[in-house]
């Protein structure tokens, strides 16, 4: 009899706590949605006005190949003979394309000519994806001249870590959240002249135009 | 019997699955461990390769070397990739048909469990609510833990308010670069010449500290009691263990309890209380205890002139600087000093119209230690230098070689010296591990003499740079040596008097074994001087010899009284000696024992 | 070196100098700010790069979806079909899916954090799949027990597939452990409230087999764990995770949840001896009234320490502020860039490079430092408070005794894997596989002796 009644308090504690689980759980969630601006998932990138091209992307992702890689940004690239970004600093000289005076550990700038004009030839340098690591070697060798090399999540491979461990491990803070439909960066320079090349109805620009967060 | 056999295969199956996991994490392992930097070419081979060839940069052979190298480095990097890759799938399919296997071996041959009769006694619940209460009582006694060596682990060197931080950052940022002097503005009179410092006693044991007179002569006999050979004896209105320092007529002397401070100045002719200046306490450390013996009390520092301020500190860390009239300047609180044992003692030294400060405190992975520099003039920074040091009661020097200045401190292990202009460290010499550092350091013709009991005794060379242990220590010596009063240096000589009241003499040149001591049967807390080529000893009780060293034996020349305790350093000037007893300050000024 | 450079940088500018001037006016106006112009080829034009779209995306309702259904499955398994192995086979589907398919993002352990930036932070975007995956757990939990944590987790699911030879955990041993679950959900919070950082993910032992590849550390922690889960069961679980305690708390209240026989319990101990997690407890004996005297005394004296216990974590927090301030990097670079300035520092780091170099003023990074310590006052009371309020709860709890008349599982404790069904042999009468319970037994006989001594008093005949 006595423990009938226990039991009956006991029930109606816990039909209580359950009612008071199910509201404070249907408000916490009715709460965050209703505050909820964007309607799309995060997605980790670079912001390559931040970044310093340390290195802790080729070495920190949790994927084995990181999944952070060096992109080319054409329409800020000098086309230089001498690359600061393809040539180590004391091979600038030699401009031989054998190994010792190379800077990218994987070989993954491709140095095709274009063109000889007023005395001067031009290469144009195009990132290998498959062979890159994003150890930013060459992003640092080119931020000495137009810096047109940058690094970006490559979302093909990213998996989207709660917590990205490159994130943690950067040292410039470059890291940041971006919608997942809109999920790469350009570097500030860069936006500008992408957009009017996009305004003249050039669909590659405007695809990436089309990816691209910009922070106004 | 085939369901056995069925149960023998299914087993067998799932333990070479297992063994085949194990083995493939195995080599996973070991090829992790010997794999390449993750970043290809970062290999020491082929950056020692490029550096050769970077200095023969004609070397065909070398450059081929290194082409090969390269391709071998990159192809191993992709190679390496795809083995892990593909060993982690083996992996885990490998541990996947263990798993199924095994549950499927245990599924055929499942055993039911066998509870094992239970002994009559309490039940769970009865050890639960015994033994649970001590089982959480140790995980919080594991969290306090945690949390000690987490408080521990984590010092922050940013003050706590960014009032603070904006009062030192400053001038520490626009810190001179190494060697060059800062200018510190000579807002007063000039500043007085090297030679007036020497005529004066501006500082702890004279103005090089060395605790050496500039004349040649003083007062071999007197009697406090009777008043024979004194001038004149003076109530000083607060105790203090500081000694006095004069400079010209002026003699100053600093005092304090807990609630009172005050900083006194007597007339070097006459004795009279010329002024006496209250310091309030600073409002930022009032109330906070401070820690102090009764060895060193409230005012233990030795108050430092530079002929056109006085500077005095306090057991809370105050430093007030005053006018020759007694008029508050500048005040400064440095926070009280933490855990320091005896309380702050280190006395101040001037250079160049700046006022150093040792302020040792804390343990050594504290970092609160730090030998800070303030324009004397306004009180300003000029720089700070934090120190891995525990507290040490030593007193700093400033001398001066080869037209470097340097400030020599003693810490627990290192005597140090630092460029008085900027606080760069000049050198350091590891000669006093882990001992309460107590005497101060003597400079002499180009070499440091620091020591202290426990640890060793050391003459250091002073032109070293770095760590100049191994390299600029001239000799050590490990018997007879200081607990707390300073050594002193002689054209001969090094002299260590022990507390316990035994004087040993050390060959100058080569330390070593004492050349002799000489025991006087007192205790002693104030450090030996030299006048011409005689050491005046003032005991604890009162007692003073006056003694002539020579390389074979101590020649006692006399004996004197103070009639009151005496635990501070006389101050030489212009024939006279200024001593502060626990009472009165005594001007002793008779005739000489030889004139008897 | 550095001189070399620089004359070659003054060489290139020369030589770009002159091509510029060369080409006249075909500099565009845009790429003024290069230090390079970009060229004009008479017939190439300047290509764009592209980027790779996003790949690997589920959409988000269908994977809410997937998370419902697993949750409706399990709680369907374990309290209504009552199968051992449809809920092993949905646990090996989950860790599948869950685990190495979606390689364990978003789990509602880590949404925890999440939605706790998202409380504390308004500019915060927390995706709805992310609440989703939060709150349908606690909700399922509070109907159904944590049928969650038996076969919807994949973290769970790993620990689970390797119980195979699973030691007794004393009791008093489990709940203590079981405490810093609590802890580290406190600790979570803040770090996550505060932008700190995620804690959970980055210290996930699973992780690094979901994803094939990790650094050496996580890998060697994930190891261990796994290693231990062949012989404590779930030790993550049940030590460890964050939202496992919040789950625990729940099932306390749980509506319905799973019983061991189907009716009536013949007191055999099997199921106690077979459950993993020490979350199946024998029938008790009744106290002698001197040990419920003692008891009581016990309850008082809980009572009297909890409020003292959690006054002094609230104390002990407070003084953490520092070390719990540097775990966000900022804070550490503020050190670092003070002991830099002050000249104590050995070198410059990677960090306080790229500080100096972003145009920062010094200023403001130490303001920053320093209200996120005082910041952390407050917070690292509140963990302290926190932290005493559990053990507080815990002493209590433990000094109060709840009658069981017969083998039942853990309210907490039990995370419906179902072993205990496979074992119970009214079970297995239920079922048709046997007649009568005595078969199943291990002697064929019911239990005698001892159990019968132990239940003196605790049942009624």
């Amino acid at each position: 009899m006595n423990s009938e009644k226990q039991t009956d308090r006991r029930g109606f504690l816990a039909d209580g706590a359950r009612v008071a689980g199910v509201v404070s759980a249907g408000v916490l969630g009715g709460f965050l949605a209703g505050r909820r601006g964007q309607a799309d998932e995060n997605r980790w990138q670079i912001d390559p006005d931040k970044c310093v091209g340390c290195g802790n992307c080729a070495t920190h992702c949790v994927l084995d190949e990181s999944a952070v890689k060096c992109v080319q940004c054409f329409d800020m690239c000098g086309f230089c003979n001498r690359c600061t970004g393809y040539y180590t600093l004391d091979g600038l000289d030699s401009r031989d394309t054998a190994a010792e005076d190379l800077l990218c550990p994987t070989e993954a700038i491709i140095r095709t000519f274009v063109e000889g004009k007023a005395g001067q030839n031009f290469y144009e340098y195009t990132i290998d994806t498959d062979a890159c690591i994003g150890c930013a070697m060459c992003v640092k060798g080119c931020a000495l001249m137009n810096g047109s090399l940058y690094l970006q999540v490559m979302h093909d491979r990213c998996v989207n870590c709660n917590e990205c461990a490159i994130a943690v491990a950067c040292p410039s803070d470059a890291f940041v959240n971006v919608s997942a439909d809109k999920p790469y960066r350009l570097k500030r320079v860069a936006l500008g002249v992408m957009r009017q090349k996009a305004g003249k109805a050039d669909k590659a620009a405007q695809k990436l135009i089309d990816q691209v967060q910009a922070d106004e | 019997m085939n369901a056995y056999l069925g149960y023998r295969s299914i087993l067998l199956s799932a333990w070479v699955a297992g063994v085949f996991s194990t083995l493939v994490g195995v080599i996973l392992v070991i090829d992790g461990m010997n794999r390449l930097d993750k970043v290809p070419l970062e290999a020491t081979s082929f950056v020692q390769l490029r550096e050769q060839f970077l200095q023969q940069p004609d070397n065909d052979q070398l450059r081929q070397e290194i082409q090969a190298l390269d391709l071998a480095l990159r192809q191993e990097y992709f190679r390496e990739l795809r083995f892990t890759e593909r060993g982690s799938y083996l992996l885990l399919g490998g541990i996947l048909v263990t798993l199924i296997f095994s549950k499927w071996a245990a599924t055929l041959y499942r055993k039911l469990p066998r509870p094992k009769p239970k002994l009559p006694g309490p039940d769970s619940d009865e050890v639960l609510s015994h033994r649970g209460p001590w089982a959480v009582a140790v995980v919080m006694l594991v969290l306090v833990g945690t949390a000690w060596a987490m408080k521990a682990g984590h010092q922050s060197v940013l003050p706590s308010t960014l009032d603070a931080l904006a009062s030192v950052h400053h001038p520490v940022g626009e810190r001179k670069s190494d060697g060059q002097d800062a200018v510190i503005e000579p807002v007063l009179a000039e500043l007085p010449s090297a030679a007036e410092m020497r005529a004066n006693w501006p500082s702890f044991r004279g103005a090089d500290g060395s605790g050496i007179a500039s004349d040649q002569d003083a007062p071999t006999v007197w009697d406090g009691e009777s008043g024979e050979g004194i001038v004149w004896k003076a109530v000083v209105p607060l105790p203090g263990v500081n000694s006095p320092i004069v400079w010209q007529d002026r003699v100053f002397l600093s005092g304090a309890t807990a609630e009172e401070r005050g900083v006194y100045c007597f007339d070097a002719g006459s004795g009279s209380l010329l002024w006496s200046t209250d310091i309030a306490v600073d409002p930022t450390v009032a109330g906070q205890p401070i820690k102090t013996s009764d060895d060193t009390g409230y005012a233990a520092p030795t108050m430092a002139t530079d002929g056109r301020l006085v500077f005095a500190m306090f057991a809370d860390g105050q430093l007030v600087a005053l006018d020759f009239a007694g008029n508050e300047m500048w005040t400064r609180s440095l926070g009280v000093p933490q855990r320091n044992n005896y309380g702050h003692a280190s006395s101040l030294v001037t250079y160049q119209g700046s006022v150093i400060v040792q302020y040792d405190q804390g343990s050594s992975e504290d970092q609160l230690s730090k030998l800070m520099c303030f324009d004397g003039a306004t009180g300003s920074p000029i720089w700070e230098t934090i120190r891995a040091t525990p507290a040490s009661w030593s007193s700093p020097i400033v001398i001066e070689h080869d037209g470097q200045a340097q400030v020599i401190t003693c810490c627990d292990p290192w005597v140090m010296s630092h460029s008085p202009s900027d606080g760069m460290e000049l050198w350091r010499a590891n000669c006093l591990e882990r001992v309460e550092v107590g005497p101060s350091p003597v400079y002499s013709d180009g070499i440091v003499y620091a020591g202290n009991d426990t640890a060793i005794y050391a003459a250091i060379a002073v032109d070293g740079s770095g760590d100049v242990t191994e390299t600029h220590v001239q000799w050590t010596a490990d018997y007879g040596l200081p607990d707390t009063c300073s050594p002193l240096v002689t054209d001969e000589f090094v002299l260590t008097l022990a507390s316990y009241g035994t004087l040993f003499c050390f060959d100058k040149q080569k330390g070593g074994e004492p050349l002799w001591e000489e025991d006087f049967g007192a205790d002693f807390l104030s450090s030996p001087s030299l006048v011409g080529d005689r050491v005046y000893l003032f005991s604890r009780d009162g007692t003073a010899w006056v003694v002539e060293p020579t390389g074979e034996a101590c020649n006692r020349i006399s004996e004197a009284q103070l009639g009151e305790e005496c635990v501070t350093c006389p101050a030489f000037h212009q024939g006279k000696i200024f001593i502060r007893g626990s009472e009165h300050l005594f001007c002793i000024g008779s005739a000489n024992a030889d004139d008897q | 070196m550095n001189r070399i450079f620089r004359l070659r940088v003054a060489a290139l500018l020369v030589v770009a100098l002159v091509g510029g001037v060369l080409m006249g006016g075909v500099m565009a106006d845009e790429s003024s700010d290069l230090m390079f112009p970009v060229p004009e080829f008479s017939d190439h034009p300047i290509p764009t790069a592209s980027v790779p779209e996003v790949q690997g995306e589920v959409a988000p309702l269908l994977d809410v979806a997937i998370l419902f259904v697993a949750l409706c499955l399990a709680s369907y398994f374990t309290l209504v079909s009552r199968s051992r192995r449809n809920v092993l086979l949905l646990t090996i589907a989950s860790l599948l899916w869950f685990g190495f398919w979606r390689q364990g993002c978003v789990c509602p352990v880590g949404a925890t954090q999440n939605v706790a930036l998202a409380i504390f932070d308004p500019t915060y975007v927390v995706p709805l799949t992310v609440v989703a995956f939060f709150v349908l757990p606690l909700v399922f939990t509070l109907f159904f027990g944590r049928t969650f944590c038996a076969s919807v987790c994949p973290l769970g699911a790993m620990q689970e597939l390797l119980a195979v030879r699973s030691i007794r955990v004393p009791r008093w041993l489990d709940h203590s452990l079981g405490l810093v679950a609590y802890i580290y959900l406190g600790a979570a919070v803040i770090f996550a409230a505060t932008k700190t950082g995620f804690i959970i993910c980055r210290y996930d032992p699973f992780i690094p087999f979901f994803r094939l590849g990790a650094n050496t550390d996580m890998l060697l922690f994930g190891s261990s764990i796994l290693l231990i889960s062949v012989f404590v069961g779930r030790p993550y679980c049940r030590y460890l995770c964050p939202y496992g305690a919040i789950l625990r708390v729940l099932s306390c209240f749980s509506k319905w949840r799973l019983s061991i026989p189907p009716d009536t319990c013949i007191n055999c101990q099997l199921c106690e001896d077979v459950c993993p997690y020490g979350a199946i407890h024998p029938p008790t004996v009744t106290q002698s009234p001197e040990r419920r005297r003692k008891g009581k005394r016990r309850l008082v004296t809980a009572l009297m320490v909890a409020p003292v216990v959690v006054l002094g974590f609230w104390w002990l927090g407070t003084a953490l502020a520092v070390p719990l301030s540097q775990w966000h990097p900022e804070s550490r670079l503020a050190e670092q860039v003070r002991l830099e300035e002050l000249g104590v520092a050995a070198s410059t780091t990677e960090a306080s490079d790229a500080f100096r170099g972003s145009g920062r003023s010094v200023e403001q990074l130490y303001q920053s430092a320093l209200s996120r310590r005082n910041d952390f006052v407050t917070l690292g009371g509140l963990l302290g408070a926190w932290t005493g309020l559990v053990i507080g709860f815990k002493l209590i709890h433990l000094s109060v005794r709840r009658r069981r008349d017969d083998y039942q599982a853990d309210r907490a404790g039990c995370v419906s894997c179902g072993r205990c069904y496979w074992y119970c042999p009214v079970e297995k009468v239920r079922l048709g596989l046997i007649s009568d319970v005595s078969e199943a037994l291990p002697d064929g006989q019911l239990p005698t002796g001892p159990l019968v001594q132990l239940t003196v008093g605790g049942k009624k005949s």
